[in-house]
């Protein structure tokens, strides 16, 4: 009995940290830019697609393959802040229809290069971890251990550098930040630099925890913006939270509904949350 | 009023035009000109949902639900299309309703993410009475409204847009789509006026939701089959797509950046593949450019125009 | 009055230009048009693109060879493909534009059952033939209903000499579990049709429960499936990236019994994917791209004309063997009439694939004999590679 929960336990960590990993990468752009980048599931996909060339075809190995695919990504971060979201800063509907025909270009793009070919990745760490009846990869430990790495940098990043401090108070105000001088167009930059940059990184990890496809855009979109929600607008150090959550509702639903079943409702709790508590765990109100 | 005047008889030719359709048309192409009426019909039923302040990521949700509540009543109660077409409209009402009370407190960026997670639940909901509802792989073997020839379902559906149209028309400019307006634009002048806020976003959700829903019955009993994916987020962004790069400024919005964002895929060949960079493209230079959308395109041209025959001293 | 009359122009000619197309006429050549309704885009793509240069191949080894000839005229066989985009309402259109305005009366591909059916829905009462490529047994996409449909593979088609296999090879093994997924309909579609086959072999399957398509993480799906200890993991559907996403997983939770696909998720892709480790000892009955027991058929006219096209894609033979089966069905009926060829096609004793030769099946299981049941070939991964274990013939009741 003991070891079942144990057992669901390791299920929700393990699930958790690779939504929490992907969400943080929006959730960067989301709170400081208060943009909602519907291209963060296709840059997410199209950097594991990047790791694997990195990795794969010119046989750099994964652990070369991944910091090359985040600066990569990074770098793309940067090319569209400046082209596609700065123009659009203080307009929501503008930058989501901008984001809308960035994921659309980005897809098709993908579709049409790539095309529907799946590919897998060596894993980072091979082998698998047993502890009594428990058992899960070794490189799913990897990924937990690199997520709880980048949360603490980032959650030490916004409350302790200048940088971070910014940051903040571009979320939380940005005509008052730009008049106290803060340069808001350096910070959008490096903030969506990140943003894609963890996307990528999260791209690759994951391609070779699980596999890479092309329809991975799709499905991890719907469970980050669910994982905004739920940890709140505003929020950075929070998405732990709203990450655990949503690894939770998809771990522990599924084990009392069959899969088909258990997805709507989860949907419709994230909804429902979104009613009663707008700012989710720890959001601020806009 | 000479322009006006001369707005209305361009439309009045464009329906006479229409009306022809079938003498001059391949059975094909009506198919085409049906869809684009349906999606003209949808896409401005978003119009009046977009003018309340809402900006509604989840549109489609609401033809689905019409669509699958005539389609279900139809099928399992042998009841004919002509009843439940309007029950249709009313099930789509009712949710957005329900829907509308709670997410009024919405606001903006709120409302949106709501929505886009509201159109997914519906959607994915399709597997809870598979049995029902032809699950995932959808509900065929609907009752059409006419057989199998394709001229009937093309004057309804004319018909019926230009009815829908003619409604949501005169239901914005009235006063109750005035109240729509001011809501948008200051939720704290609409409330010192002693308007209700929130009532108010309701009664546009409603409408916008009934004519969806509308919209999304006839075409289950046009399609003769509806399937889930039809109404998801795809189809709700491409609302709008259509909304926002025809121009969200004018009535006509909607309908021309349906019809020419709907149809360019089909007139690409076999070039099909590449029909989303176009439409991407468009959304980019709508943004970029042209911020009132295509619609204001013909008055810049006529602005410029004028514009470069004064420097040139010639007015 | 200028601006209401170029909002005139403006409109009419967004309609010339859009009736443009029809104003061009295709030359009159003795041509037979086949229609081929593969999604080049969306979800789809990845299963159903590779048909389309499949039937390209097979449709110029048909025309080298002369092409189709019925009531001594011979007819090149001309291809017009459309994009049905992955969605029914595209296949709607697509099928729809086929029928109507290219006037085909033949019909190619088909994986989805959602798209199967809304094919279907159109083609049928305009008595148009339709050869599709895979049905997963939903009892909506293959009924008497549709007896212009019919399809060249069926997932449930290796069950009986796949399993059988397995019991030979592994006896130890009693309970089974099914994986597959999301279908809908309320009807398991696979369990009902390969479930009784299970059990005539001797076999009790403990868990069948679906998963969503657009899964993530199968963790939590596999040690679902676990906990009803299962002895073999026996996949009725899925893709080869499901497939080895779930064999990860398996494996890592220490799950040792043997791992198969009924449905061809072919060896070295679902390899390439899990990596050699992983994959070892996983089985499906299928084909190879660049295996040399496949029949000459399949090496000298596929691959070779594949290759030298510069594609690889182990999956164009379902294509291929789409337009093939199609033209032997209209030589052996000698007519062009869809309706006289169904008839003709389902009586048919056999059908030559790029497997060797198909038998017609589903009368039981369907209510009608709409599946061509090819030969395949059972491959097992071993070290890395996949290994020829042996051809079986492929049945469905």
């Amino acid at each position: 009995m003991v070891s079942q929960v144990i057992g669901q336990i390791v299920n929700v960590l393990m699930t958790s940290s690779i939504y929490i990993m992907v969400a943080l990468g929006f959730a960067l752009v989301f709170s400081v830019m208060r943009i909602m980048n519907f291209a963060h599931g296709a840059i997410y996909m199209i950097g594991g697609f990047v790791c694997y060339y990195f990795s794969v075809s010119m046989d750099l190995g994964p652990w070369v393959a991944l910091p090359l695919t985040t600066c990569v990504m990074a770098l793309f971060g940067v090319f569209i802040e400046k082209f596609c979201f700065r123009p659009f800063r203080r307009d929501f509907e503008k930058a989501t229809v901008m984001a809308i025909a960035l994921v659309t270009i980005l897809k098709t793009g993908a579709d049409l290069t790539v095309g529907p070919l799946a590919k897998g990745m060596p894993p980072l760490v091979a082998g698998s971890i047993n502890i009594g009846p428990i058992a899960f990869g070794a490189d799913r430990l990897v990924v937990l251990f690199i997520v709880c790495l980048l949360l603490t940098a980032l959650i030490i990043l916004v409350r302790r550098t200048q940088i971070g401090q910014a940051m903040l108070a571009i979320a939380h105000d940005p005509e008052a930040a730009s008049l106290m001088g803060i340069n808001i167009n350096r910070v959008s930059s490096l903030v969506c630099a990140m943003g894609c940059g963890l996307a990528g990184l999260a791209g690759g990890l994951v391609g070779s925890v699980l596999v890479l496809h092309v329809s991975v855009a799709d499905s991890i979109l719907v469970r980050t913006i669910g994982v905004i929600i739920l940890s709140g607008i505003g929020s950075i150090g929070g998405i732990w939270a709203g990450g655990l959550a949503m690894g939770a509702l998809d771990t522990l639903g599924p084990y009392f509904l069959p899969f088909v079943m258990s997805d709507p409702f989860e949907f419709a709790l994230v909804v429902l949350i979104l009613i009663i508590k707008p700012q989710g765990f720890f959001g601020h109100e806009l | 009023m000479k322009e006006r005047q001369a707005k209305r008889f361009s439309i009045v030719g464009l329906i006479v035009l229409l009306f022809l359709g079938p003498s001059i048309l391949e059975s094909y192409y009506l198919h085409l000109a049906i869809m684009v009426f349906i999606y003209v019909m949808v896409a401005s039923s978003l119009r009046t949902v977009y003018i309340s302040g809402q900006f509604s990521l989840g549109h489609a949700a609401y033809m689905a639900i019409g669509a699958y509540t005539s389609a279900v009543l139809a099928k399992s109660l042998h009841l004919t299309p002509w009843c439940t077409i309007p029950l249709g409209g009313l099930a789509a009402t009712a949710v957005a309703v329900g829907i509308g009370f709670p997410f009024a407190r919405l606001r903006a960026v709120y409302f949106s993410m709501a929505s886009l997670f509201f159109g997914i639940t519906v959607t994915s909901s399709a597997g809870l009475a598979p049995k029902l509802t032809g699950g995932f792989t959808g509900l065929h073997g609907i009752p059409r409204l006419f057989g199998f020839t394709r001229t009937p379902y093309y004057y309804l559906f004319l018909a019926l847009s230009l009815v829908v149209l003619l409604a949501l028309y005169r239901i914005e400019h009235s006063r109750i789509g005035m109240t729509f307006k001011g809501v948008a634009q200051s939720h704290l002048a609409a409330s010192s006026r002693g308007i209700n806020e929130a009532g108010v976003r309701i009664t546009a959700l409603a409408i916008g939701g009934f004519f969806a829903g509308i919209a999304g019955a006839c075409y289950a009993h046009y399609a003769g089959f509806i399937a889930p994916a039809q109404f998801g987020v795809m189809t709700s962004i491409l609302l709008v797509v259509y909304l926002i790069a025809g121009g969200k400024g004018g009535f006509a919005g909607p309908i021309v950046g349906t019809v020419i964002l709907y149809l360019t895929p089909y007139a690409m060949g076999g070039f099909q593949g590449y029909a989303p960079f176009f439409q991407a493209g468009v959304l980019i230079a709508v943004i970029f450019l042209i911020p009132e959308g295509m619609i204001s395109l013909p008055g810049q041209i006529m602005s410029w125009l004028k514009r470069g025959a004064r420097e040139r001293g010639s007015l | 009055m200028r601006r209401g009359l170029l909002f005139v122009a403006l409109a009419s000619i967004c309609i010339a230009v859009g009736l443009a197309p029809i104003y061009t006429s295709a030359a009159e050549t003795k041509v037979i048009k086949i229609g081929a309704v593969n999604s080049l885009t969306g979800f789809m793509a990845a299963g159903e693109s590779p048909s389309d240069p499949g039937m390209k191949i097979a449709a110029d080894w048909i025309n080298d060879k002369g092409g189709v000839t019925v009531k001594g005229v011979k007819y090149k066989v001309q291809l017009v493909t459309e994009d049905p985009k992955s969605s029914a309402e595209g296949m709607a259109a697509a099928c729809i534009k086929l029928v109507e305005k290219e006037k085909v009366k033949f019909i190619l591909g088909g994986v989805n059952p959602m798209m199967n059916i809304a094919a279907s829905s159109v083609t049928e009462p305009a008595n148009v033939l339709r050869m599709a490529s895979y049905t997963v047994g939903n009892p909506d996409e293959i009924n008497a209903k549709f007896p212009l449909t019919f399809f060249t593979n069926a997932n449930m088609q290796a069950a009986r000499p796949l399993l059988t296999w397995l019991k030979e090879t592994y006896p130890q093994v009693k309970t089974l579990a099914f994986p597959h997924p999301g279908e809908g309909g309320g009807l398991d579609s696979r369990r009902k049709n390969i479930e009784p086959i299970a059990n005539k072999l001797g076999f009790t399957v403990v868990f069948s429960e679906e998963f969503p398509g657009d899964m993530v993480d199968y963790t939590a799906y596999v040690k679902k499936g676990l906990a009803t200890n299962p002895d073999a993991w026996v996949f009725t559907d899925g893709w080869s990236y499901m497939v080895a996403a779930q064999i990860k997983v398996l494996r890592r939770q220490g799950f040792k019994g043997p791992i198969l696909s009924i449905d061809p998720a072919i060896v070295s892709e679902v390899l390439q994917l899990a990596g050699p480790e992983l994959a070892e000892g996983y089985a499906s009955a299928s084909w190879e791209m660049f295996s040399s027991d496949m029949k000459p058929v399949f090496k000298k006219e596929f691959v070779a004309r594949a290759l030298k096209g510069g594609h690889s894609n182990a999956w164009m033979a379902w294509g291929f063997n789409d337009l093939w089966a199609t033209v032997q069905a209209i030589e052996s009926a000698q007519s062009l009439d869809p309706v006289a060829v169904a008839k003709h096609l389902r009586s048919m004793k056999k059908v030559e694939t790029l497997w060797g030769p198909a038998v017609m099946g589903g009368q039981a299981t369907f209510g009608i004999q709409s599946c061509l049941c090819p030969p395949q070939a059972i491959f097992v991964a071993k070290k890395g590679k996949p290994e020829f274990v042996k051809w079986v013939q492929t049945d469905v009741p």
